[in-house]
């Protein structure tokens, strides 16, 4: 039998990143995504993508304090997932038939400030993510500590490499093979082509 | 010089020599790829800078993942609780459909079935919609006893019930047998001769024979006359009791033993 919790506990499991919280999220919220990803011809990855999006554009609200609900946390969360759908579903139909003009328009929303949590970077920001978790176990810890700024030092000594100098060696090629596989992926062309407009810094 | 995949990683992490970064900068503005792995190598800093994110999505994924499995074991639980109840249901409706149909004629309201089993295998199904109109049991082909095979002996003992009312004669009056006896032996095949005397002009007298089980074996209608003549060819040799009946009244009842 499923538990009810509160939304406050909700928020606050989120908060703290609990796995019981999110598989509640899916039991509770997950029906209404479900319809409504297919209502709009989506598949069942779409729904669990839109799911993963929704639950850090929520995880990343609830870090800002103070976090008050105007109304309950279920028609938030589905509201959540409804602009991030039809984003989607609008820059999917402009990718798809006005290319020329939706290039330009992505670039102006590349510049903006409050990039995180746009619909275009949640996908992103999954589809690296996919990659990255395509690499050999090693790989995907020492880039992990790497980002965690643990020093090479310690790197070496937690991964049992003989000294920082291989560390560091290994990680270019860690970090090479996984920039390899993003511009390999398909569904990333969709964010090169972006960058090819000399975006770079 | 020659761009290596790490000039990538030292141009983020600032560790470029002078001349290494001008020329890196010059080869950015000529090569749309690097340019393009460079501006990946950027985003992909940004995502794995922010660890809190990087963690939330190592949680959705397991969750989701054991969601999957989940889904996964109960599928084939369920097809496999469906085929199991398939089967029982299958087979309880076969157990249902073989029991042994019976040689007795039924009525339903709505529909009325004869059924008789002409052969060992063969089954005959008459439907009649006719609410009014009775139903006539059909005959065997071959008789029952023959198809049963009992032992010889079995045909000849005889029945406790009839065997009472054997030579009895009943309170009617309209009619008196004068042959055959009351115990008659003969050899099978031989005719049996029933005659009778009747004050009515056109007496309707039924004759019953049954075997020693009290099953009927035939009834013979006799209308405008006062006597019949049963054949027993074909009959199997055994003990045999018959009634005379006249107006829906049991005149007499006698056996006939064919050897």
């Amino acid at each position: 039998m499923l538990i009810h919790y509160s939304d406050d506990i909700i928020v606050d499991g989120l908060r703290q990143k609990k796995s019981s919280c999110i598989a509640y999220m899916y039991e509770e919220f997950g029906p209404i995504v479900r319809h409504m990803v297919n209502r709009n011809s989506g598949t069942l990855q779409d729904m669990e993508d839109l799911f993963q999006d929704a639950i850090i554009v929520l995880y990343k609200r609830s870090l800002v304090q103070p976090f008050n609900l105007e109304c309950s946390l279920k028609t938030y969360f589905i509201s959540i997932c409804k602009n991030i759908w039809l984003q989607r579903l609008e820059r999917k139909f402009r990718l798809l038939y006005q290319e020329d003009f939706e290039v330009q328009e992505s670039l102006g929303i590349y510049l903006m400030d409050d990039e995180q949590l746009k619909e275009e970077n949640l996908e992103q920001r999954r589809l690296f993510y996919k990659n990255l978790q395509l690499l050999p176990t090693d790989c995907q810890r020492l880039i992990r500590l790497y980002c965690l700024k643990i020093p090479f030092k310690e790197i070496a000594r937690l991964m049992n490499y003989k000294d920082e100098i291989y560390v560091k060696t290994r990680k270019y090629s860690c970090k090479n093979l996984l920039r390899k596989k993003i511009m390999k992926d398909p569904e990333c062309y969709q964010f090169l082509e972006y960058e090819s407009h000399g975006n770079h810094k | 010089m020659v761009i290596t995949s790490d000039w990538i990683d030292r141009y983020h992490d600032g560790e470029l020599g002078e001349p290494e970064k001008s020329y890196f900068l010059k080869q950015l503005d000529k090569n749309q790829l690097l340019r393009a792995e460079v501006n990946i190598d950027a985003r992909l800093n940004r995502l794995l800078s922010d660890g809190d994110i990087l963690e939330l999505m190592d949680k959705v994924e397991e969750v989701a993942r054991k969601r999957k499995e989940g889904t996964r074991l109960r599928n084939p639980l369920l097809i496999a609780a469906t085929l199991v109840c398939l089967f029982i249901m299958g087979t309880l409706f076969y157990f249902i459909e073989q029991k042994p149909v019976s040689m007795h004629t039924f009525k339903h309201p709505q529909i009325t079935r004869s059924l008789h089993k002409v052969g060992k295998d063969q089954v005959v199904v008459e439907k009649s919609k006719d609410r009014t109109t009775p139903v006539q049991a059909v005959k065997p082909a071959v008789p029952h006893e023959q198809m049963q095979m009992p032992l010889l002996a079995e045909n000849y003992r005889p029945m406790a019930e009839f065997e009472l009312l054997v030579g009895s004669v009943t309170r009617s009056t309209g009619l008196k047998l004068i042959a055959p006896a009351a115990l008659t032996v003969v050899a099978a095949g031989t005719p049996v001769r029933f005659k009778w005397i009747s004050l009515a002009s056109q007496p309707a007298v039924i004759l019953m024979l049954m075997n020693n089980h009290g099953r009927l074996v035939c009834e013979i209608q006799t209308l405008h006359n006062d006597e019949y003549t049963l054949q027993t060819r074909g009959m199997p040799p055994g003990l045999y009791y018959w009634k005379i009946m006249y107006e829906d009244e049991l005149v007499t009842m006698g056996k006939l033993t064919l050897k």
